[in-house]
C-alpha cells in the first residue's frame, strides 16, 4: 500500500522517522565522548546571565562585555598573558540564559557544572538566582564570580562561602554617591525602590550615606512591584510631599519607565539612582539629563585610560558604548583569566586562593581591584556622575567626583559572621 | 463481533504491555546514563521531566477531564512548594514525607478555596479567577509575611534526607527513583479515580455541565472536588520540586508556570493522563537540545505550537496511539490471530 503522502510529499510516517532520527543525533551528544580539537585544553567558563526576562537590558550588556573580554584574550592574551588565552589554553565561554528565573538559572548552572564540566561560572544579576546557585556551588565546590548583583546579602551568611566571589559592587558601596546630591540639595528625601531585596537594600543604606553628610528627613518611602508599567500614584505623592530629592533604586524596565513618566507629569525635583545603567537611560531619553547616579566604571576616567579603549572596542564589537554593567562583564572575565594564570592551573583551590590574593591592576574599572579575603566582596572606587548629552556618546556619565572611602558602609571584616565559612576543606 | 473482542482484548494487552514497557524503561533509563559522562545532570533532567509531567497529568483532571479551563494550576503547585520549604527550614522538619504531607495540606487548602471562587462563575471568568489567585499568592510570597517566604530572595536550603530513615534521597539517583514511584502512584490513582463513577461525572461535567445538574448532581461540588484532587497532585509535584531544587522562590507561583501546564497538557494531549508527561517531557528535552545551539528557542517551541494546535489539535499522545493501534489491527495481524 503506498503511504498516504501531505501536500508537500512527505509521508507522515517519514516525517516521524525523520524527526525521530534528528532528535537521537542530537541527544547523542550526551552519550558520545566530547569531540573537539582542543576540549581537554580548554580553559571552559560558565557564562550564566539574565539574557531575557525582566533583567535583560543588564543581562544583555553584561554577557557581550564578557563575550568581549574572551575574544579579546583569545587572540593576543591581553592583559592576561603574552600569548593567546589563559595558561598558553584558549577560554571558552559557555553562554547560559537564566530567563531571570531562580529554577532555569539553577538548572543551567547544573547543566554547566555537570555537563559542559566548567572550571568556574560567572554571570548573574539577580541576587535570588546567584543565592539559588551559591548554594549549589558549595557542594560541588566550584568557584563563581558573580559579576552584577548589587545586593550584599549574597555575601552575608548563610549564603557566602569559600568559593563565591561578589565581583561588582554592592549597595552600602555605591549609595554613597548620592552624598553629593543630599549636600548640594537638603536632606529632605523621597526613597522609591522596587518591592524585593534589593530595592529595600537601597533605601536602607541609601539613609545611612545620607545621614552621614546631613540631617536626614524621609518625606516619604514607597516599594512599587518589580517592572512596573504605571508609576503614576508615587509620583503623585512625591509631588505632594515635595522632597529636595529623590533616591531610586528601580532596576529593569522601571529604571527608564520611572524616569520618564515622573518627568513627563512634571516632577522637577533633583533625581539620583542607585547606579548608572546606560541601556536604560538611553531608554529614558533626554528626561535622565541631569540625573545622578553611582557607577564604578566611567568611559573618560583619567586614572585609567585603558577604559577609553575597552569603550571603542565595546561599541565595534556590538555596535553601543558600554555601560557599568558592560564594564563588569568584561572585567570579571579578565579577572578571572588572570586568577587561573597566577593558580598555574585549574583546580577550583588553585583558583579560589589566586582570586583571594589578586591584586588586579590592569582592569578598566579601578586603579586596584582585589576582594576581601573575610568574606570575598570586591573593592573598588565609586564615582559620582551626572548624565549629560554628548556628541559622541549620546548619552555620557560625566564624572563629579570621586567617592571618598567607598568601603565606609561595609561590615567591618571580623563581623561578617564569614569567616568559618571561608576556610579550606 | 468475535473478531471485535478480540481486537479489543489485544488492544488492552497492548496497552498494558506497552505501560509495563514504558515502567521499565523509565526504571532501568538510569544505568542508560550512567554510560554518559554526564550522568549526574541526566538523572537530574529525568526528575524534573517527571516532576512537571506529575504537574501537568494533575491539570489534566481538571482541564481534559473535566474540562474547567484554570490559568492559576501553579497556586497549587507553588502554595505546596513553599508549604515545603517552610516546614523545612523554619520548623526544621527534615523527614521528607512529613515535609510533601504539609505541602500536600497546604494545596489542598488552596486549591478548595480557589475551586469554589471558580464553581460560582462562567467559564471565561474561570480563567480569570484562577489567574488573579495564583497572582495573589504570588504578591503575598513577595511580600514575606512574618518573615515566612523571605521576599524576591525565596527559600533556599532545603536538604534531601532519608525517606523514614531508611531510604537516603539524597543522592539523585535515589532522587530519580522515589519521583519515578510517586509519579507512577499518581497514574494510577488518578487512572482509577477517571474511570471511577466520579471521573464519569466530572466527565459529564465537561460534556455539558446543565445535563449533569438536571440529573441530580450538585455540579459545583463536584467542580470543587475536581480542583482538591487536581491540587493534591500538583502539591506532590511542587514539594517534590523544593526538594529537588533546593530552593523555592516566588516564580513558583507565576503565571508562567500556569501557562506550563496548559502548554504541556495541550501539546501531549488532553483527557489521556500519560499525553501531559509526554508534553512535559518534551519541552524539557527540546529545551535542553535547542537552548544548546539557539538562545530564542522559546520563539520555535512557540512557533512548533501553534503548528501543533492546528494540525494536531488533540495532541501528540493520541496520534502515537493512534499509529500503535493501527499497527495491531493490521489485516494482516487480525487474520493470523483468528484463523
Amino acid at each position: 500500500m503506498a503511504e498516504q503522502k501531505g501536500c508537500n510529499g512527505i509521508s507522515r510516517r517519514s516525517f516521524i522517522k525523520l524527526a525521530s532520527g534528528g532528535v537521537i543525533a542530537v541527544s547523542a551528544n550526551w552519550f558520545l565522548p566530547k569531540f573537539s580539537w582542543s576540549a581537554g585544553d580548554e580553559i571552559r567558563i560558565g557564562g550564566i546571565f539574565e539574557l531575557s526576562g525582566g533583567l535583560s537590558t543588564i543581562g544583555v550588556e553584561q554577557a557581550k562585555g564578557a563575550e568581549l573580554a574572551v575574544k579579546q584574550i583569545n587572540a593576543t592574551g591581553g592583559v592576561v598573558s603574552n600569548k593567546p588565552g589563559a595558561l598558553g589554553r584558549p577560554v571558552k565561554l559557555i553562554l547560559e540564559d537564566t530567563e531571570s528565573k531562580v529554577a532555569t538559572g539553577l538548572a543551567k548552572a547544573k547543566k554547566l557544572v555537570e555537563r559542559d564540566k566548567v572550571h568556574i561560572l560567572n554571570g548573574i544579576v539577580m541576587s535570588s538566582i546567584s543565592m539559588a546557585i551559591q548554594e549549589y556551588i558549595k557542594e560541588q565546590k566550584i568557584p563563581f564570580v558573580n559579576s552584577g548583583s548589587g545586593n550584599e546579602e549574597i555575601v552575608h551568611p548563610p549564603h557566602c562561602g569559600r568559593y563565591f566571589f561578589k565581583g561588582t559592587y554592592g549597595n552600602p558601596q555605591i549609595v554613597l554617591a548620592a552624598q553629593y546630591g543630599a549636600k548640594k540639595h537638603g536632606g529632605r528625601w523621597y526613597f522609591i525602590a522596587d518591592n524585593y531585596s534589593w530595592g529595600y537594600n537601597c533605601t536602607k543604606f541609601f539613609k545611612q550615606a545620607i545621614e552621614r553628610v546631613v540631617k536626614l528627613e524621609v518625606a516619604g518611602e514607597d516599594y512599587p512591584p518589580f517592572n512596573s508599567d504605571n508609576y503614576a500614584p508615587y509620583i503623585t505623592k512625591i509631588k505632594s510631599a515635595n522632597p529636595d530629592g529623590v533616591a531610586i533604586g528601580v532596576c529593569g524596565g522601571g529604571y527608564a519607565r520611572f524616569i520618564k513618566q515622573a518627568r513627563q507629569m512634571g516632577l522637577k525635583t533633583f533625581f539620583h539612582h542607585n547606579f548608572y545603567s546606560r541601556p536604560d537611560v538611553k531608554a529614558a531619553g533626554d528626561t535622565s539629563l541631569g540625573m545622578t547616579a553611582g557607577t564604578n566604571f566611567l568611559i573618560e576616567n583619567p586614572k585609567i585610560p585603558r577604559a577609553k579603549k575597552f569603550a571603542e572596542d565595546f561599541k565595534a564589537f556590538t555596535g553601543d558604548y558600554p555601560g557599568g554593567t558592560g564594564a563588569d562583564g568584561f572585567n570579571s572575565i579578565e579577572v578571572i583569566c588572570k586568577a587561573i594564570h597566577e593558580a598555574g592551573s585549574t583546580d577550583p583551590e588553585k583558583i579560589v586562593d589566586a582570586l583571594e590574593n589578586i591584586a588586579f591592576k590592569e582592569g578598566i574599572i579601578t586603579p586596584v581591584y582585589q576582594f576581601r579575603k573575610c568574606d570575598h566582596m570586591a573593592t573598588f572606587g565609586v564615582h559620582t556622575i551626572e548624565v549629560v548629552q554628548d556628541p559622541k556618546y549620546q548619552y555620557d556619565s560625566k564624572l563629579i567626583e570621586e567617592v571618598k572611602d567607598p568601603d565606609q558602609l561595609l561590615t567591618p571584616c571580623g563581623k561578617t559572621g564569614c569567616e568559618e565559612s571561608m576556610k579550606k576543606g | 463481533m468475535e473478531k471485535n473482542s478480540l481486537s479489543f482484548l489485544r488492544r488492552s494487552a497492548w496497552g498494558w504491555i506497552g505501560g509495563i514497557l514504558l515502567f521499565l524503561g523509565a526504571a532501568l533509563l538510569p544505568l542508560l546514563f550512567e554510560l554518559s559522562s554526564e550522568a549526574s545532570y541526566l538523572q537530574y533532567t529525568a526528575v524534573r521531566m517527571m516532576i512537571l509531567g506529575l504537574y501537568a497529568m494533575s491539570f489534566d483532571l481538571l482541564f481534559g477531564f473535566t474540562g474547567i479551563f484554570s490559568f492559576g494550576h501553579a497556586a497549587a503547585f507553588g502554595a505546596s512548594a513553599y508549604a515545603s520549604a517552610i516546614f523545612f527550614t523554619r520548623f526544621q522538619v527534615t523527614e521528607p514525607m512529613i515535609v510533601i504531607l504539609g505541602g500536600l495540606a497546604l494545596a489542598v487548602l488552596v486549591s478548595v478555596f480557589v475551586g469554589y471562587l471558580s464553581s460560582r462563575v462562567g467559564s471565561v471568568a474561570v480563567f480569570l479567577v484562577t489567574f488573579a489567585s495564583t497572582e495573589v499568592m504570588q504578591l503575598i510570597a513577595f511580600s514575606n509575611p512574618a518573615g515566612l517566604t523571605n521576599g524576591e530572595n525565596g527559600i533556599s536550603g532545603i536538604k534531601r534526607t532519608a525517606v523514614l530513615g531508611l531510604f537516603s534521597v539524597k543522592p539523585e539517583l535515589n532522587f530519580y527513583y522515589f519521583t519515578l514511584l510517586i509519579l507512577v502512584v499518581s497514574y494510577f490513582l488518578l487512572r482509577k479515580t477517571v474511570n471511577s463513577p466520579l471521573g464519569d461525572v466530572f466527565q459529564g461535567i465537561r460534556g455539558n455541565a446543565e445535563r449533569v445538574r438536571f440529573l441530580g448532581y450538585n455540579v459545583e461540588q463536584y467542580k470543587i472536588v475536581s480542583f482538591a484532587i487536581s491540587g493534591l497532585f500538583a502539591g506532590a509535584a511542587g514539594s517534590l520540586n523544593a526538594l529537588h531544587e533546593g530552593t523555592v522562590a516566588p516564580e513558583v507561583l507565576s503565571w508562567f508556570l500556569s501557562g506550563d501546564a496548559v502548554l504541556f497538557t495541550v501539546l501531549g494531549g488532553p483527557g489521556t493522563l500519560i499525553g501531559p508527561i509526554l508534553g512535559a517531557s518534551i519541552i524539557v528535552l527540546v529545551q535542553e537540545i535547542l537552548s544548546d545551539f539557539l538562545r530564542e528557542w522559546l520563539v520555535f517551541v512557540g512557533m512548533s505550537y501553534v503548528v501543533l494546535i492546528l494540525f494536531l489539535p488533540k495532541g501528540l499522545f493520541p496520534m502515537f496511539s493512534r499509529i500503535f493501534q493501527n499497527r495491531v489491527n493490521r489485516p494482516s495481524n487480525l487474520s493470523a490471530t483468528t484463523k
